[in-house]
């Protein structure tokens, strides 16, 4: 596990930056801002980076122009942020949730889906090392976890 | 448009190249048979698979205008329709191997338990033929395609002399094993078409768990490299690509004399001869290309006089559970990927203490416990912000999953038709599935959801929130047997116990089609077996000149 704690390490030196701006397929620059700051409170950066500085925003923005439910639900979510003040945010989301409106559960599932599947949040964040090529799987070796009368 | 006819009166044509049409193509051929393959796609080119392709990369490649493989059929390109209210999703891959190029690869043989059920409990029919007929071509295939696994060998889940060693569980496997051997729950090695060492010139596994992406290297069986090439190699396989059958020619005699079909692509029509013709297209492909064979013969569809061909349509009940082991909260990450897919498994058991309220039963896979390349179970988990990413990633170790797949009793109102139906892009009328599971069905959910909730228990797990009695759709398992059914009575069955049909002797089944009962189990090895069996009765008649 040396090159995850490397990997942990360096995270941790270098301040995460927001992601770089990317086209737009979809919403226009005032919504993506809303998905955005949503984004980041669902999957915030601590240690390691957040929902924003992976660029989940841009995900979520492709995925709503092939959907066109998912775009109602998302636009009458972002028209509910656009008319309350930046710090009221996390208020707004929390009475959502407990209302459980579609608009938190879509973005829930979105940033969630995009979050982990980015190299920061799957590797950096969890600690993903697979998909490679290995010799021989070892498997369970904990002394501990092995069943006494052993069923193979 | 022109009708394309050859004059070429083939030995034999095979439609299909899977598992089922792969094997039939691949024996004859070495017995010196030649044969013509028709498949309805091509071949998928290896060195494109997008095996190792991480998660990040998708995006971009996305973007960059690449696509990986198009494995699975496209609904516009080759529709079906099912009854108003209950959908079945129907899963195909057309192309050289068919839906081996991405098959789960669960390899289970069959017991006398599951062939002589019907015998027992009094439903439908039961199979003609008994573990004894199917234990060596079980020995041959196992042999042929190489299946890891364990060396237990119980009345329900018969053991083998030729399995190729398993892959260790991962963490979560070894706890569920210990925590369900506690209240006498026995999970055994899982058994799989995966080379854990090379085998037959095919190179060994290398972990990468993408299995369903296709393998790269050829690790796992699919039919295209397994079968289809050594047939080629032969000298007496051809196979035309992108050729989709309509139709079964039928003679005076009301033999099979041919096959008509449509390039995929022009839609130009060809009608091709054959001595004899091997069916395995796929259950519900094949179905329909039996009862779209109509003929003053057979106005009900090839064979089918007894109205049997399309109906006991079986597929199986499935749900997915999710826990978090407590021993692994929070612990080290491992590469879980394995052989992708479960290591361990749970096969059918009677409930201890006795009596169940339905009929047949089920087993259980585990695939996906451990390090996954998503955190999909954090949409289950409650809240947002530092709490929620703090519980995804404590979690994220410690991941179980339980998928039970229960048996789905035969019955005659289960489906398939092609009557009133729209025709495809060819003019052919295209399927139609009817199905619907019963009370038995709903009792046995009951069950599995118990077994899974006692196994979690056991292991303190916390379990992840479901809804009680919720079942993956309908088709899900892609696991569709029975509408050509064979059985000893020609009056309540289409085949006979070597694939062959009743009315029509040099016409043969081999696919899923096939199947008297649907069993817990994935049906692909016992398909593989079956096939060898037939083609080596088919081939003995050949000689003998009886077809």
């Amino acid at each position: 596990m040396k090159r995850r704690e490397a990997l942990c390490a360096i995270v941790a030196a270098v301040p995460a930056l927001n992601a770089q701006p990317r086209p737009l397929t979809f919403f226009g620059a005032a919504d993506l801002q809303v998905l955005t700051r949503v984004a980041d409170l669902i999957i915030p950066r601590t240690d390691t980076p957040g929902a924003a500085d992976t660029g989940v925003q841009f995900h979520i923005d492709r995925a709503a122009s092939s959907d066109a439910k998912l775009t109602a639900v998302l636009r009458a979510g972002i028209a509910a942020f656009q008319k309350v003040d930046d710090s009221e945010y996390a208020r707004l989301l929390t009475s959502m949730m407990n209302a459980s409106d579609e608009f938190f559960t879509v973005m829930k599932g979105l940033t969630i889906d995009a979050y982990y599947s980015t190299r920061e949040g799957l590797v950096t964040e969890l600690g993903w090392h697979g998909n490679t090529y290995v010799k021989e799987f070892e498997g369970c070796t904990h002394p501990e976890h092995q069943v006494a009368d052993d069923a193979d | 448009m022109q009708i394309k006819r050859s004059p070429e009166i083939h030995d034999v044509i095979v439609i299909g190249s899977g598992a089922a049409g792969g094997m039939a193509a691949w024996n004859l051929t070495q017995k010196g048979v030649n044969v013509l393959v028709l498949d309805a796609g091509e071949k998928f080119d290896r060195a494109k698979f997008w095996s190792h392709v991480k998660p990040w990369e998708w995006q971009p490649r996305f973007a960059r205008g690449q696509r990986p493989p198009q494995f699975y059929l496209d609904l516009k390109d080759q529709p079906y329709t099912w009854e108003e209210g209950h959908y079945f999703q129907l899963t195909r891959v057309w192309g050289r191997g068919g839906k081996t190029n991405v098959w789960g690869r669960v390899s289970l043989r069959y017991s006398d338990l599951n062939l002589t059920e019907p015998e027992r409990d009094g439903w439908e029919i039961p199979w003609p033929i008994r573990y004894k007929d199917i234990a060596p071509y079980y020995d041959r295939v196992e042999q042929l395609i190489g299946v890891n696994g364990g060396t237990d060998d119980t009345e329900w889940l018969p053991g083998s002399k030729h399995h190729l060693p398993p892959p260790a569980p991962r963490c979560g496997e070894r706890l569920l094993q210990k925590a369900a051997a506690g209240i006498g729950i026995k999970l055994v090695a899982g058994r799989r078409a995966v080379v854990t060492r090379e085998l037959n010139g095919h190179a060994p596994c290398h972990y990468c768990g993408a299995c369903g992406r296709g393998c790269d290297i050829s690790a796992f069986f699919n039919a295209s490299d397994y079968l289809i090439e050594p047939a080629l190699a032969t000298g007496r396989l051809r196979v035309v690509d992108n050729a989709v059958v309509a139709r079964i020619l039928v003679n005076d005699k009301g033999l099979a004399s041919g096959v008509q079909y449509f390039d995929r692509h022009t839609k130009e029509e060809h009608l091709v001869r054959a001595r004899r013709v091997v069916l395995g297209a796929s259950c519900v492909d094949s179905t329909r290309i039996l009862l779209n064979s109509k003929s003053t013969v057979y106005p009900n569809g090839i064979g089918n006089s007894n109205d049997v061909v399309g109906r006991y349509l079986a597929e199986q009940i499935r749900f997915h559970i999710y826990g978090f082991l407590p021993e692994l909260l929070g612990g080290l990450v491992y590469n879980d990927d394995g052989i992708s897919g479960e290591h361990v498994y749970m096969p059918r058991f009677n409930p201890a203490g006795g009596r169940k309220d339905y009929l047949r039963g089920f087993g259980m896979q585990f695939w996906g416990c451990g390090a996954q390349d998503n955190a999909d179970y954090g949409k289950s988990l409650p809240g947002f912000g530092i709490d929620l990413k703090q519980a995804i990633k404590r979690r994220y170790p410690s991941l179980v999953a339980l998928h039970p797949y229960g048996e789905v009793l035969p019955r005659r109102t289960n489906r398939i038709s092609v009557d009133k139906t729209p025709l495809d892009r060819y003019g052919v009328p295209i399927a139609r599935i009817e199905y619907e599971i019963g009370e038995n069905e709903k009792k046995m959910t009951h069950a599995m959801y118990d077994t899974c909730e006692e196994i979690l228990h056991a292991a303190n797990a916390e379990i992840l929130p479901f809804e009680r009695n919720h079942l993956d759709v309908s088709g899900g398992a892609i696991h569709e047997h029975g509408t050509c059914r064979m059985g000893a009575d020609p009056k309540r069955s289409a085949l006979n116990g070597f694939c062959q049909m009743h009315e029509v002797k040099n016409l043969f089944v081999v696919d899923g089609a096939a199947f008297t009962t649907a069993t817990e189990k994935n049906p692909t090895l016992t398909i593989l077996a079956l096939a060898w069996r037939a083609s080596d009765y088919m081939a003995e008649e050949m000689r003998a000149g009886r077809i």
